[in-house]
Parts: C-alpha cells; sequence; structure tokens
C-alpha cells in the first residue's frame, strides 16, 4: 500500500536524487520568486520552467493535471472579474441601475491571465519539491532545517495519522452502507455524515490522549528529534545553481526591465 | 528488592467512576506476573499508574517502582525502569518510520548516535524485525506492528515490561511468536506484568496471576488461581482449555490430582501416568460420569445459560 502522497516519490529522476533539503529550499525560492512577478512574459516563462522541472521529475502530467484542475477552479473567478474591476479608464458596456460595468482593456485580461498562470505555476512546483521524496524524507529535511519543531511534530503527526483516521472513516461508511445509507443530496445524507464526521473528532481526540500517554511513556517532554542522515553531492549543488540561478535570473530581468523603462 | 510496589491505591475518572479501589500488591524483581480481570476491572488504568502517567491525588506515593515513588514530574525518567506497551499498536507507533519509533526513547533518554543505533538494531532483532528501520508504520501487519510496539519500548532496555493485552487479536502465528518473544524477555530475569484476557497464554508466561476487579481479588501462584473456578467464573473469566479438557477426563476416571493447564504440562501429566500404569492410562464411563461432565461443562458456561 502506497499513500497517494508518495505515489511517484519512487521513481528515479535527478530531481527525486536532488538532496531533498537543498529541493525545498531551490523550489521554495522558485516559488515566492514567481510569486513577486508582475510580467506575462517572465510569468509564462517561469511555467516553461516548472514544466521542464516536472518532465524532468517523470511525474505523469495526467496526474498533476488532475490536481490543478481544481486550483484552476478556484482562481478562475479572477479571470472573470479582474477584467472589469482593475483601476482605470474603462470602455462602459451596461448599465444595471447604479452599477456601471466597465471593462478596463486588454492590459487587465493580461493581469488576469498572469495572476491564473501564477498560481498554477506555484501549485505545480509543489509536485517535484514534495513529491519526489517520500514523505518522511521532506519531513526529516524540514527538522534538519531548523523548521520550528512544533511545526515539524504537526506535520509528521497528520502524515502518520491520516491515513489511520482515513481508514475509519471508510470503515465507518461500510458500516453505514451496510445498514442501507445512500448518500444523496439531502438533509439525511448531511446530517449523518455530519454525525459520522463528528464522531470521527471524537475517535481522533482520545487517540490522541492515547498517543500522547504513549509517548509520556517513552520519555517524551515537548521535542521529537528523529535520526537522519543526509549527505550532499556536487549534482545537488548543479541542481540547486540551475533552479536557485533561474529564481534570481526572473528578479534581474525584472530590474534590468525596470531600468530600462526610466 | 521488590520492582513494583503498590500501596492502597485509590484513583476515581473525573465523572466520578471508581476505577480503583485499595489496590495493593508487590511484584519481586524477575518475577512473571499476569494480571487478569473482566473489562473495566481497572487493569488499564492501573498499568498507567505505573510510569505516573495518571496518577491519584488522594494516594501519593501508592507506586513504588524499583523501590521509589513514582512522581509524576519526573514522568520521562521513567522508561529506563519501566516499559509500558499499549493495547492499540498504532497508539505506540506515532513517528513517520519505525526506525525512529525504536529510536524515540533511546533519543529521549540522551544516549548517543552510535548507542542509539545500536539498540534499534538489536530491539528490532529481538521481535524478528530486523532491517524494517526505514518501514512506514501504517504498511506493517497486524501481527508487525505490535512486535513493532514491543520493540519501540525494549530499545529504552527497562527493568521491569508492563504489557496490556499483548496477544489480542492476533492470528495464531503472530500470537505465538509474540509469545516466545515474551518468554525470552522473562528468561534473561527482566520482571514481566502482562495485562491479558488470554488465559490459554498466561501459563506459559507466568508464575504468579492477580486478579483486580477495581481491587485486589486474588493474588497467587497461576495453578492455585486457577484452581478456584468458581471466583474466576464468578467475575466473568475463564480457565485454560487444557484444564477444562483435564476436568472432563477426570469424570472418565483418569487419574490426575493438579490440573495441568498448558499443553506441556498436559504432556509431562499424560506421560506420569502412563508411566505408574505400565504404559496404559484407563478410563472409563461409570455411572456418575455424565452428571460429572455436564456439572464440569455448565461450571464453564455458567454466563451463556444465564443468558438463555
Amino acid at each position: 500500500m502506497i499513500s497517494e502522497i508518495d505515489t511517484y516519490a519512487g521513481l528515479s529522476s535527478p530531481i527525486h536524487r536532488w538532496d531533498p533539503r537543498l529541493k525545498v529550499i531551490s523550489i521554495l525560492a522558485l516559488i515566492f520568486s514567481i510569486m513577486l512577478l508582475y510580467d506575462l512574459k517572465l510569468v509564462i516563462a517561469s511555467m516553461l520552467f516548472a514544466i521542464i522541472l516536472v518532465y524532468i521529475s517523470r511525474i505523469p502530467f495526467s496526474f498533476i493535471a488532475g490536481r490543478l484542475k481544481w486550483v484552476f477552479l478556484f482562481v478562475l473567478p479572477f479571470l472573470i472579474i479582474l477584467p472589469f474591476t482593475v483601476i482605470g479608464e474603462g470602455v462602459v458596456i451596461a448599465h444595471f441601475g447604479s452599477i456601471t460595468l466597465n471593462f478596463r482593456g486588454i492590459e487587465s485580461v493580461e493581469f488576469a491571465v498572469m495572476i491564473v498562470i501564477k498560481a498554477l505555476t506555484s501549485v505545480m512546483l509543489i509536485f517535484p519539491m514534495i513529491g519526489t521524496s517520500r514523505m518522511d524524507i521532506t519531513i526529516k529535511a524540514l527538522e534538519d532545517l531548523h523548521l520550528p519543531n512544533k511545526l515539524v511534530q504537526m506535520l509528521a503527526f497528520t502524515y502518520r495519522y491520516i491515513f489511520v483516521l482515513s481508514n475509519e472513516f471508510m470503515l465507518m461508511e461500510r458500516s453505514l452502507t451496510s445498514r442501507g445509507f445512500k448518500r444523496g443530496s439531502n438533509l439525511y445524507t448531511i446530517t449523518t455524515l455530519s454525525k459520522a464526521i463528528a464522531t470521527l473528532f471524537v475517535m481522533s481526540y482520545e487517540q490522541a490522549e492515547r498517543v500522547f500517554y504513549a509517548m509520556r511513556s517513552k520519555g517524551y517532554s515537548g521535542k521529537v528529534t528523529t535520526m537522519h542522515e543526509f549527505t550532499l553531492r556536487p549534482q545537488d549543488w548543479l541542481c540547486t545553481v540551475v533552479v536557485c540561478g533561474f529564481a534570481i535570473f526572473i528578479q534581474v530581468a525584472v530590474w534590468y526591465g525596470t531600468l530600462e523603462g526610466t | 528488592m521488590p520492582a513494583i510496589t503498590i500501596q492502597d491505591l485509590d484513583y476515581t475518572f473525573s465523572d466520578g467512576t471508581v476505577a480503583l479501589e485499595h489496590v495493593s500488591f508487590e511484584i519481586e524483581k524477575g518475577e512473571s506476573v499476569a494480571l487478569i480481570g473482566p473489562n473495566g476491572a481497572g487493569k488499564s488504568t492501573l498499568l498507567l499508574h505505573l510510569n505516573g502517567i495518571l496518577h491519584s491525588s488522594v494516594s501519593r506515593e501508592s507506586v513504588r517502582i524499583l523501590n521509589e515513588s513514582v512522581d509524576p514530574k519526573k514522568i520521562h525518567e521513567m522508561p529506563k525502569k519501566i516499559g509500558i506497551v499499549f493495547q492499540n499498536a498504532d497508539d505506540m507507533l506515532f513517528m513517520p518510520l519505525l526506525g525512529d519509533d525504536v529510536a524515540f526513547g533511546p533519543i529521549n533518554l540522551g544516549l548517543d548516535k552510535e548507542e542509539v543505533q545500536r539498540r534499534v538494531k538489536d530491539a528490532l532483532e529481538m521481535v524478528g524485525l530486523a532491517g524494517y528501520e526505514h518501514r512506514v508504520p501504517h504498511h506493517l501487519s497486524g501481527g508487525e506492528k505490535r512486535r513493532a510496539a514491543l520493540a519501540t519500548v525494549l530499545s529504552m532496555e527497562p527493568e521491569i515490561l508492563a504489557m496490556d493485552e499483548p496477544t489480542a487479536n492476533l492470528d495464531p502465528k503472530s500470537r505465538r511468536e509474540l509469545i516466545e518473544i515474551l518468554r525470552r524477555f522473562k528468561e534473561k530475569g527482566k520482571t514481566l506484568l502482562i495485562i491479558t484476557h488470554d488465559v490459554n497464554a498466561i501459563p506459559e508466561l507466568a508464575e504468579r496471576v492477580i486478579v483486580l476487579n477495581k481491587t485486589v481479588i486474588a493474588d497467587g501462584p497461576t495453578c492455585d488461581i486457577f484452581s478456584d473456578t468458581e471466583m474466576l467464573v464468578k467475575i466473568g473469566l475463564d480457565v485454560p482449555v487444557i484444564m477444562q479438557i483435564f476436568e472432563i477426563l477426570q469424570c472418565f476416571g483418569y487419574p490426575c490430582d493438579v490440573l495441568p493447564l498448558s499443553i506441556e504440562g498436559a504432556v509431562r501429566n499424560l506421560t506420569e501416568t502412563m508411566e505408574s500404569g505400565a504404559g496404559h492410562v484407563h478410563l472409563h464411563i461409570h455411572e456418575h460420569t455424565h452428571s460429572g461432565i455436564s456439572s464440569a461443562r455448565s461450571k464453564y458456561h455458567v454466563h451463556a445459560e444465564k443468558h438463555e
């Protein structure tokens, strides 16, 4: 059984072999760099770079597309609303009483497209970042990067118990189905499932208490430390230079463009 | 030297339910003891008192481990002395990798890296899971999880091992493997306290049995406790199947003063009987055989009959 988050962690690619600590830092730097961009051409270039990274990582595009679809649905309103709301002179399209609908021109469409591409690119980069190492290794990498211990513990416990809870919920659903429950678009379904989820919360609370007892029995006093060994090789630095180099390049390009503009 | 001393321990849950009342007993170092009792008898609650996770404000200093009273403020010092294995292995295996789980205790004890690695390797070998360091706990089978949970405690090399229902819900092979591991631990001279409903496993693991039902009802050598069938059945417990079979055999005229509790005991008993009977065992049906069988059977099925 492989958890969905680790589905493609077992593949072999330069991204998979990249030291997880440098991978997390470099790709995060790239994501931040992309988020700071306000130039459509550079955003498109970044998206192409992200697609190349995904291609190298050998994670199937269909797998990523299936998840990006939800992100796209979330950012879709920007495409529709932004062209009518960005500040500036616009062409009046219609009047609804005291409300006027203005279209702000092709620049505002570009702006909306840029935001959507930025969002999709950032989410796309998450896949080579955490989908190419097993989650437990990524968690250890974060611990090694001195991420606050409380956050590391939260991530580790979420990863460990999400499967236990989803399994419990699956058992609960089976039990409901075996007693004639059918999902539908009605109040009964909502109340039944809410009760099941509420029970799951109570169960998880009780389990959390038992786990805490077990941790204290093993000498836990607030900090979780694990043993891990990461070794850096020249290839790791090469990948880091390429990805961080691109993150710096797009910022330099923006800076250079601003200079030329003045 | 006593390993566990409990003197007049009382514990009441926050909702007012009395869990333990005047519990007192002492377990010597190197002893193997089974703690039995019906559901809700306070066995697991008692277990949590042994390292101070639960503590009663009315019974301060009631629990002493290796001659030192358990201080709830110093729970982190307890794993060196007593290792507790909980009933649900998922509660014990909370780290992303099994190796991390087994290393968790030794790291908290402040041991150096080489020592932690040695203990992880030894503990996993001891439970037959050598090389499982990089396995993810939720991918293990039920039996493996139970052994892994034991390894997470053995890695702290405690003097006393306390386990809650170690053999519950295991398939026969996993159950046997676990019993063997516990037997090896016992042979090393360590102190063992096992909470169990598995009466058939007790003769192999414990030489003494404590019966708990909120308070200590009986305490004595395993064979003495199981000979008081009436008391056990009254509080909803059972006796080993081997013992029941030999009681039936007695009704057929089999000469047996002390009923054997385990297969080994049964083999020994049969051998002795056959040797004294010139290589034969004589069984026969007489006028009281069937009434004897009925009374022996009804003794153990008293609860079932009540509901019928």
